[in-house]
């Protein structure tokens, strides 16, 4: 009973056990029990949109001193990184409360100072943003707050400009942007700014709220025209989304930019072998059926110069990985959950990466038994051998829980360096020199920390960019 | 369904009223004779446990029942839109999760409305204010209520109803490594919680 997640198992069985009856079900008065279902879209909300053609938000730079912020990490006190893999600014999507619409929060990244936060508009959200490669660029998309709306994730999405003018007196300015707003009923699953910061590349499954296995699109958008310039599409859903789309806003692909300015990078993963119930759900594996499980990743390239059309005949694997949950060794291999990132100039494809550890004669008895100890890091793959080319971390867990997690967020143009989080649960600790949680950058067995985003949110891509 | 009479039930009368030939419950509503007896049998075999469910979510009783009810309700009302009836379960689970969420929202806005208009209303008692439980369990149970709707979802489906992470991502329809993340972010946070609260 010392962990956490023993307690609030405890706790939960504790309330639940206070339950033992149900009131009859009243089905006579369905009709007239039945409550009014609020309209998806508030009709209102697009003639105001669009009345508000333009918002132009200029922020006074604030030294904000001693000023605490909830971090869910331990924080390591921030200092100047000379490392030019680290962007000046990062645009990141946060939800401050519980229930409050999620703001952005533009912050500068090696000191931690805040330069702006900007609400959204009345009765909605931001839900992502994608970066150029000028770091002053960015596209950031909104949605309603329609709270109660059980098809929230759903939401039609409106498109912003975000523009940092830096300076002593640095100036935040969002623009409206002519790209079309997204039907309802899409998932719009990740977004790519072009490095010149003149296209959006959107992937969206525009009926993925009624039909999971839609076809999906890679679309590119004008963003001073808002015109589609190109379309992509396939109904094999797997290749890119990894399985059929459940999730509205959550990013299960990721696309890239690379730095010729025309070549989009994206990546799926997916498993197989996983035993099912006669409904489809899941069953737990049995050591024989385990030994059939694959995870495997793929990272394709699309030259947006060529012709539009079949979004997997007109791009190319590049890179993939299968891995084997039963492996008998402590490779250290990428997590299959998530995609890895592409270097800007496609020759490195870094993962975050972990291994379960086997070693023979390990003294054990020192940790608490909670298995499987693993070791994590941050992997480079070359792209042109798909071997392994460069460990950019590596560090053994001594006694780790299953809630280690490994993130990469950036490359850098080369790949030689990661900005990611590592983190390994509440109870594990890392050996060296590592208390715990890190974020910052990863480069070659050295760890530069970075102040930790001014967020509540989560870090991940399209949650906040560089 | 093991308290239901399986031989009535699969000859299509009401259950608890065997060869009567009575009305059903809910005979003349639109899901028809069918939808009745099968959402009856569904609500007898699950509603103590969506309950359970619901009342880990809100802390209140009385709302958990409204919620789950709800989530039936809606069932009996879509029962012949459904194309797979075997997943009615999966359906009323996630209804109960959508239904939750939007009771914790309605009650954040209650709330601050209260709080805006300086309206002192009555604090609403929490169940564990009204059953015999640990003052531990009382502060566990505040912070996975304080928890964001993602990671609270994602705790009690795994770590309550133990459910695969592959399984939990189909029920709250997000990756299975958005389950991951958002599971070990509520544990964080939860630890976070309780420690700064002692």
């Amino acid at each position: 009973m010392n962990t956490t997640e023993d307690r609030a198992r405890a706790a939960m069985r504790a309330i639940a056990g206070t339950v033992n009856d149900a009131p009859p079900l009243p089905l006579g008065r369905s009709h007239a029990g039945a409550r009014t279902r609020r309209p998806r879209w508030r009709p209102w909300i697009a003639p105001l949109a669009a009345a508000i053609a333009v918002i132009a938000i200029a922020v006074t730079l604030v030294v904000l001193r001693g000023t605490p912020h909830p971090r869910p990490v331990t924080p390591l006190p921030p200092r100047p990184v000379p490392s030019p893999t680290v962007p000046r600014y990062y645009v990141a999507v946060n939800q401050p409360g519980e229930y409050s619409p999620a703001s952005l929060v533009v912050a500068d990244s090696r000191t931690g100072v805040k330069l702006a936060t900007i609400e959204p508009l009345p009765g909605t959200t931001f839900t992502g943003v994608t970066g150029a490669a000028d770091d002053r660029t960015f596209v950031v998309e909104s949605q309603p707050d329609d709270l109660g709306e059980e098809n929230e994730p759903w939401q039609p999405r409106t498109w912003y400009l975000l523009r940092i003018a830096p300076g002593a007196t640095a100036t935040v300015e969002l623009h409206s942007l002519p790209i079309p707003r997204t039907p309802a009923g899409s998932g719009v699953d990740a977004i790519a700014l072009s490095p010149d910061g003149k296209e959006l590349a959107v992937a969206i499954q525009p009926d993925a709220v009624n039909r999971p296995g839609a076809p999906v699109y890679l679309r590119l958008y004008s963003v001073a025209t808002g015109a589609m310039l190109r379309s992509w599409s396939t109904t094999d859903v797997t290749a890119v989304f990894g399985g059929p789309k459940y999730s509205g806003p959550d990013r299960d692909t990721v696309i890239t930019w690379l730095d010729d300015g025309h070549t989009l990078a994206f990546g799926s993963s997916w498993t197989t072998g996983l035993p099912k119930q006669a409904d489809g759900s899941d069953v737990q594996p049995t050591a024989a059926q385990r030994k059939n499980i694959r995870h495997y990743v793929t990272i394709r390239t699309l030259n947006t110069a060529g012709p539009a059309g079949n979004l997997l005949a007109d791009s190319r694997v590049v890179w993939s990985a299968v891995s084997d949950p039963d492996e008998p060794s402590a490779r250290l291999s990428c997590q299959s959950e998530l995609i890895p990132l592409v270097a800007a100039d496609g020759k490195v494809v870094v993962c975050g990466a972990t291994a379960v550890l086997h070693s023979p004669g390990a003294k054990i008895t020192a940790c608490p038994a909670i298995p499987p100890w693993k070791d994590m890091g941050f992997l480079g793959y070359s792209t042109s051998t798909g071997k392994l080319a460069d460990v950019l971390a590596r560090y053994p867990v001594r006694c780790a829980t299953i809630n280690a997690a490994i993130y990469p967020l950036r490359v850098s143009d080369s790949g030689d360096a990661v900005l990611g989080y590592l983190d390994v649960g509440h109870s594990g600790t890392l050996s060296q020199t590592h208390p715990g949680a890190q974020f910052g950058v990863f480069s070659h067995g050295t760890f530069t920390p970075l102040p930790y985003p001014l967020i509540d949110t989560g870090l991940l891509i399209n949650y906040i960019a560089w | 369904m093991d308290s239901l009479d399986l031989n009535a039930y699969a000859a299509g009368r009401p259950l608890g009223a065997p060869g009567s030939g009575a009305r059903g419950p809910g005979e003349d509503e639109p899901g028809g004779r069918d939808a009745a007896f099968s959402v009856t049998a569904l609500y007898q075999a699950h509603a103590v446990g969506m309950i359970r469910l619901a009342v880990i979510m809100l802390g209140d009783r009385a709302a958990a029942e409204d919620v789950v009810q709800e989530a039936f309700l809606s069932l009996y009302r879509s029962w012949d839109r459904l194309s797979d009836t075997g997943k009615a379960v999966t359906y009323v689970r996630s209804s109960v999760l959508n239904g939750c969420r939007n009771a914790l929202r309605a009650r954040a806005r209650r709330e601050r409305r209260d709080r805006a208009t300086a309206w002192s209303g009555v604090p609403l008692e929490s169940v564990e204010a009204t059953v015999l439980i640990g003052e531990d369990h009382r502060r566990m149970l505040a912070a996975i209520r304080a928890l964001p709707d993602r990671q609270r979802e994602a705790l009690v489906l795994r770590f309550y109803l133990d459910m695969s992470e592959d399984e939990t991502a189909r029920a709250m329809r997000i990756s299975r490594g958005t389950v991951k993340s958002a599971t070990h972010r509520a544990i964080a946070a939860l630890g976070r919680m309780l420690e700064e609260g002692s």
